[in-house]
């Protein structure tokens, strides 16, 4: 942020930034502080303030297995929901920067999913994979009771998954496209009179060349997994059957909220802040040094 | 390009089509859903078209999920959030950009860092702060024994609270509070010229001038876009809005509801119902993005310095440097006379531009002392000094017209606007730019818009002329 040109002023400069710093000291580091205090901290039965315990709220979300196979399905989700949602993204992209007649219609019909509510979605998912209505629910007429998402838990959880790709197609849509539009023209006109036909370019030329875009939609895709699938599973599951589709947020509101484990609630909150500090670090760090061709 | 591949034109249609379906199915489940009566969407698999039961659906929706109401709250929220997001942002984003002071590195970092973690990973912590928004100030307080202190003397205890939950703010202050905005300014505004900023302050606009007329108009576009996403995604909050009211009844947000339309697990299934909810608080958002150009320069008209006697300049001693090491200006003397004409040469880089710049005032002088007319400059600022300047790259304001680029200096100085209009007229005959009055720079030819640069310079009766390689 080198810039030549600046204004001097011994006060303004403070005034104009002071409604912002107020805020998120208000409602960003305070809390995040706070919760900090309350992890390491465990309060007392009967009121009469909070007593240390160290890490011991932590050892007991470490020790719980329960925490495991719930961090260990926010994994997996999170995996195939971005692994699914960028795949369909970038075929698409792909086929879409070809601009051939029409591409318009398709190009704005894909960018929709992105202005939909996760807990809108959800209920047309819930509609759509109900057992007794919708057209899934057609599989239980051929063979009765195969499809029930409300009791098979995997059922439930892959449900969720094909929500959660299908609402990021969108976004990952918009930053593929915009990504292939910015390789400049003479470098794909440079392989055609290499004698390399479309699909050919593709594959060598744009997808490497796409590698910076890929990456940061990566991050923000896994990010996504974590932070955006609470209104969804609100209201596709509701974390059930049985925790079936409980992931890392939902367990923390249900515990914070309606277990009222405070403390056990910010040990978790701090681990998952943790992982998200974590990946936006890398992306930061790795993202700029190595995917970057020039 | 001209290359013909058939097969492969078919399978992109072919995969755009399968795409096409993947998207649009849901939107479609929705609409039609929407549609059917009871028995109707009873039905598996269910039909693929339309039925004529839309409105009676979206009515019963609308009453059942008390929707009206809460659309209303949704919309606070929204547009409090939007508007609180935008104003902040572009302020703090300012401050950060266009200040130099020290603190400054440190509160873009404090403000950066708040991108990593979204409210919905410190949700906990969050939900408590609003439960008294006071207690950091109380924490300050108690710590510091101003509490002990004072009920010590009056006999009153103080215990601060303002408490957020069941409240607008409650919704829109911790939503506010990330940095997505200030982040998305400060990218914008890191791309406005220096020129542009010198030019305003040879123009002798303040900082605050320079914001309001230069950098709001210019960052239009840019505030649409972020204002359409700040809409949409604080429309679609969910987990927050359901935290901090309890009092669903009069706080409670339109998406909220959509859960209370999903039919219960033995209830009557009408998705019927729920599909005409989904489709209510799908449409909001599906509004589009206002488009709006930015970008137009306009010529201004020269004033004649007859009247106004040209300025001597003696320059003693001068050095610059721009870091301790680096020293770019190894002590210049001359004395320029009133009326003189000076050409400074030389190769690229030997410190032509700086010089003209430390004439102006828009660069420190390190060392050595600058006068006009007799009277030492250094510490004075650019508008004090007299000085008019054309810059290499023109710095035209490109959402000006050319009246506009060349009056906005006589309108910083409130000058009443039938002089204004006498002298941007005459200035402009001058310089043979009368037709091109209300045009925009972008309209203009690279001749055209030197001239609106010299005009621009001419219009004030400056006593110093200075011309960084315009031609």
């Amino acid at each position: 942020m080198e810039r030549r040109a600046y204004y001097r002023n011994k006060v303004l400069p403070w005034v104009l930034i002071a409604p912002q710093l107020l805020l998120i000291l208000v409602f960003f580091y305070w809390p995040t502080t706070q919760a900090l205090y309350w992890a390491f901290t465990l309060e007392q039965p009967w009121g009469g303030g909070n007593t240390w315990v160290g890490f011991d709220n932590f050892a007991s979300i470490f020790t719980d297995t329960r925490y495991w196979a719930t961090a260990l399905r926010s994994a997996f989700y999170a995996v195939c929901a971005t692994a699914i949602s960028m795949t369909v993204a970038l075929t698409l992209a792909l086929f879409v920067d070809r601009a051939l007649k029409g591409t318009r219609l398709f190009q704005s019909v894909f960018v929709w999913p992105y202005a939909i509510a996760a807990p809108a979605a959800g209920v047309a998912f819930r509609f759509m994979f109900s057992p007794q209505a919708g057209f899934i629910g057609a599989v239980n007429q051929v063979w009765p009771g195969i499809w029930d998402p409300s009791t098979v838990g995997w059922q439930a959880l892959a449900m969720v998954i094909v929500c959660h790709a299908w609402l990021g197609i969108g976004y990952n849509f918009v930053f593929f496209l915009a990504g292939l539009q910015m390789i400049p023209r003479s470098i794909v006109e440079a392989g055609a009179m290499d004698g390399a036909r479309p699909f050919r370019r593709m594959l060598d030329l744009q997808l490497p060349l796409l590698a910076p875009t890929t990456f940061f939609l990566l991050i923000m895709n896994l990010i996504s997994s974590f932070t955006d699938s609470f209104g969804l599973i609100d209201t596709l599951t509701e974390g059930g059957p049985v925790g079936a589709t409980e992931v890392m947020v939902y367990k923390i509101y249900f515990d914070g909220f309606k277990g009222l484990d405070y403390s056990g609630a910010a040990a978790q909150s701090i681990v998952l802040m943790l992982l998200v500090i974590s990946l936006t670090f890398i992306q930061f760090k790795w993202v700029e040094r190595r995917i970057h061709y020039s | 390009m001209i290359e013909r591949s058939p097969v492969f034109d078919l399978l992109t249609y072919l995969a755009m089509g399968i795409g096409l379906i993947l998207v649009f199915t849901p939107f479609w489940v929705v609409f039609i859903g929407a549609t059917l009566s009871l028995p109707e969407v009873a039905r598996v698999p269910m039909q693929l078209w339309p039925s004529d039961q839309l409105f009676e659906n979206i009515a019963t929706a609308w009453q059942r999920g008390d929707l009206g109401p809460k659309m209303v709250n949704s919309l606070i929220v929204a547009v409090g959030v939007t508007v609180g997001k935008i104003v902040i942002a572009s302020l703090s984003a300012f401050s950060i950009v266009f200040f130099n002071y020290r603190a400054r590195m440190v509160f873009f970092w404090l403000i950066f860092i708040t991108l990593m973690l979204p409210l919905e990973v410190r949700i906990v912590p969050t939900y408590a702060i609003a439960a008294n928004a006071l207690s950091p100030l109380q924490l300050i307080l108690d710590v510091t024994g101003l509490t002990g202190l004072v009920q010590m003397l009056s006999g009153v205890e103080i215990a601060l609270n303002w408490n957020l939950l069941n409240s607008y703010e409650g919704m829109i202050l911790p939503l506010v509070a990330t940095a997505t905005g200030t982040f998305l300014y400060r990218q914008f505004f890191m791309t406005i010229p220096d020129e542009l900023v010198e030019a305003g302050k040879m123009d002798g606009s303040s900082p605050m001038q320079f914001f309001a007329d230069v950098l709001i108009p210019l960052s239009r576009t840019n505030m649409l876009a972020l204002a359409t996403i700040m809409f949409v995604s604080t429309w679609n909050q969910y987990l927050w809005p359901l935290l901090v009211t309890t009092d669903r009844a009069n706080f409670g947000t339109a998406v909220m509801q959509l859960k209370a339309l999903v039919p219960a697990q033995n209830g009557t299934p009408d998705w019927n119902v729920t599909m005409a909810g989904a489709l209510i608080i799908m449409l909001p958002r599906s509004s589009s993005l206002p488009s709006c150009s930015a970008g137009s320069s306009g010529v201004s008209s020269p004033a004649t310095s007859e009247d106004t006697p040209m300025a001597a300049i003696s320059i003693r001693g001068v050095k610059k440097r721009y870091t301790p090491k680096t020293l770019v200006i190894h002590g210049v003397d001359v004395e320029i006379e009133a009326g003189e004409f000076v050409v400074i040469l030389g190769p690229s880089g030997c410190g032509k531009s700086t010089l003209l710049r430390m004439i102006a005032g828009l660069e420190e002088i390190t060392e050595g002392e600058i006068a006009i007319e007799g009277r030492v400059v250094n510490r004075l600022e650019p508008r004090e000094r007299g000085c008019a300047m054309v810059f290499q790259n023109y710095a035209l304001y490109p959402h000006m017209t050319v009246r506009q680029n060349i009056g906005y200096a006589l309108k910083v100085a409130k000058v009443p606007r039938p002089e204004r209009e006498a002298r941007v007229d005459k200035v402009a005959q001058i310089v043979g730019l009368l037709d091109y009055l209300d045009r925009r720079p972008a309209e203009l030819s690279g001749g055209q818009r030197q001239r609106v640069a010299v005009a621009r310079a001419m219009v004030r009766n400056p006593r110093v002329f200075l011309f960084d390689e315009p031609l």
